[in-house]
């Protein structure tokens, strides 16, 4: 039916979404052939489960190697629910590929070099099908970026400010799932940029900046995950100010002593929301503390750096989801736990480390002139150590912020990939824990986040002090 | 004898099929912790499996043993016995835990043993006496029934579960 697939076409086509790459040779022939072998639509057939594998395997394959740029941009409209199948089967299949990988010892690989060998290229076809995979469900952040200069005019005419938006990394791809839920957080960031960051054109005059204010967006791939930045160059965090709404709201004591970076992070407190926020401008009173929730939900952290005077930085940092991570397993007490790659700097054997106890018990490490906060993890889980002291190892992780932290393990276990597995789809965000992963032998590890091990590690000083 | 027994137990099973299909039953599994027996309904049981080992989790409640991989999720284990204000389970490969859905999550429970289904009509649940509450928390039952001479508590599993978030 020729019509009413020129008219699923053209439907599609108006879709902003999915920017698979082309699918023309496909496409095409069926338009101009009626006798095409399906009788409905491929559209239709996709939502069929698909009768024909290859031209499937081949757009994927397209969409891997990123066909040079096309005039028009031909897709499909695929049910998001057949895609996230496909997405955990591929995940499955990398798990079992992993096992089998394991498996291999001397012994097979002396006499059984044709098998070893078809593991090895097994291992390489899984990963382009998970890049493949990956892609399918990936877009360029430009869908959402591409509403902000519109938004960016309009704040500049209703505060009156001259405000200019540079945006970096719109080609930068994300998961669909979590590029919905950017729009109102990015919008949500600049808006309070444009209202408290950014000073009045006479403001900045005074203080020699340039008139017009630069608000500037960025999205990047970095260390495995996703950072988008929203920075302005205008009068920073009013630190006092915040301060004293928080003692107002009863978010901290009136004595509360604060670092400058703490009191930053305050304007994510729950039911912080400043009463510029419930502008007009800024609409229904949104804040900070919703931005940080929403963005929680989605499995990602948001951080706020600020320079009086010179402008501050909102920046979120997102997973991305089935994301094959590159880990490095170690062994503490009896459990085995993964920390991401991308969040180690190095490892150093615990006998050559010059690590103090401080008076209140805290451990320091002494690193090039650096004083690092080092955690046991093995009292942080509650195991007992399996090895002396001078057998373990440390390793030194960068957490958001550029802060340092070691970690004290057992063993190192070596690298390898693992998939990423949710632990809030049935339980809740952990502090320490950015998720879990199936290991070989079947058994669940769970996947160490560096930067909410502090958190972590404070609370249960906390509760052991109290 | 026998036979008018099996005419009996028949009739009553036809009485409880009837019951179900208007609507006036609910179909329950049971399952004992010590000597005593719970249930849940039924459509919330998604499976039911041996115990196996579980990966502990940092920072949670303490009848929260950990999670399991259930064919690929993640799935997190509450003892029953320990929730209830028991100790923790002595765990063997003869436990069982039950996995439900509860909303959109699924979580399973570990018990001693399953024991039977049952139909039972509305009408023969009785609510949770006064001062059921343990420890100060909301009925973890939200209601009684008996059955076969054996008490069973109908366990309010959203409030069993709300417990198991993370202590802050």
């Amino acid at each position: 039916d020729a019509m009413s697939f020129a008219d699923m076409l053209s439907d599609v086509q108006g879709d902003p979404a999915p920017q698979e790459a082309d699918s023309q040779p496909e496409i095409q022939p069926e338009t101009q052939s009626e006798n095409t072998r399906e009788p409905a639509p491929p559209q239709a057939a996709a939502s069929q489960g698909d009768p024909k594998p290859e031209p499937k395997a081949e757009k994927a394959d397209k969409t891997a190697a990123k066909a040079s740029a096309t005039p028009a941009i031909q897709s499909v409209r695929v049910d998001l629910d057949k895609v996230d199948r496909v997405v955990n089967m591929v995940g499955e299949l990398v798990i079992t590929q992993a096992m089998l990988t394991e498996q291999i010892d001397d012994r097979l690989r002396d006499n059984y070099t044709d098998l070893v060998r078809g593991l090895e290229v097994l291992a390489q076809h899984s990963r382009s099908l998970q890049d493949s995979v990956m892609a399918i469900r990936a877009q360029p952040v430009k869908s959402v970026f591409a509403r902000m200069p519109r938004l960016i005019r309009e704040l500049s005419a209703q505060t009156g400010k001259k405000i200019r938006l540079e945006m970096h990394g719109e080609t930068t791809e994300i998961d669909k799932t979590v590029i919905e839920q950017l729009s109102d957080p990015l919008t949500h960031m600049i808006r309070n940029s444009a209202d408290h960051g950014i000073e009045s054109p006479e403001a900045r005059a005074e203080q020699g900046k340039p008139e017009e204010g630069t608000i500037m967006l960025s999205a990047e791939q970095a260390g495995g995950k996703i950072v988008i930045r929203v920075s302005d160059d205008g009068a920073g965090i009013n630190r006092k100010r915040v301060y004293g709404l928080a003692v107002e709201r009863g978010i901290i004591a009136e004595d509360a002593v604060l670092s400058d970076e703490d009191i930053d992070q305050l304007v994510f407190a729950p039911g912080f929301s400043t009463a510029e926020s419930v502008s007009n401008i800024s609409g229904r009173g949104v804040g900070m503390d919703v931005v940080r929730q929403n963005i929680q939900k989605l499995g990602g952290r948001v951080h706020v750096k600020s320079e009086p005077g010179r402008g501050s930085s909102v920046t979120l940092t997102l997973p991305l989801t089935l994301a094959v991570l590159d880990v490095m397993m170690v062994r503490v007490g009896e459990a085995s736990y993964v920390l991401p790659l991308g969040s180690i700097v190095e490892s150093i054997q615990m006998s050559d480390a010059s690590v103090n106890t401080l008076p209140d018990g805290a451990r320091v490490l002494q690193l090039r002139g650096e004083y690092i906060q080092v955690i046991d993890l093995a009292s942080l889980f509650s195991f007992t150590s399996s090895v002396p002291e001078s057998d373990q190892f440390l390793i030194l992780c960068e957490l958001e912020g550029n802060a340092k932290i070691g970690l004290v393990v057992d063993t190192i276990l070596g690298q390898q990939q693992v998939v990423i597995k949710s632990l809030e789809e049935n339980f809740a965000r952990l502090d320490g824990i950015a998720g879990a992963t199936i290991l070989g032998d079947g058994r669940v590890a769970l996947i160490l986040d560096v930067t909410s091990l502090k958190s972590l590690h404070r609370a249960r000083s906390g509760a052991e002090a109290a | 004898m026998d036979s008018l027994a099996a005419n009996t137990d028949s009739h009553a099973h036809q009485k409880a099929v009837a019951a179900l299909d208007a609507g006036e039953a609910l179909q329950l599994i049971s399952f004992s912790v010590d000597e005593q027996y719970f249930g849940v309904e039924i459509t919330t049981v998604r499976e039911i499996r041996a115990w196996s080992d579980v990966t502990p989790l940092p920072n949670t409640a303490p009848f929260v043993r950990g999670v399991i991989n259930l064919r690929g999720t993640i799935v997190p284990i509450i003892d029953l016995r320990t929730r209830f204000g028991g100790p923790k389970t002595d765990t063997t490969p003869t436990h069982v835990v039950v996995v439900l859905a509860i909303g959109q999550k699924w979580m399973g429970i570990l018990v001693d043993a399953v024991s039977d289904i049952l139909t039972v009509p509305h009408a023969d649940i009785s609510p949770v006496p006064d001062g059921a509450e343990i420890n100060g928390e909301e009925a973890l039952l939200t209601g009684i029934v008996t059955h076969a001479d054996q008490m069973v508590g109908l366990i309010n599993l959203p409030a069993v579960v709300r417990g198991a978030t993370p202590l802050n």
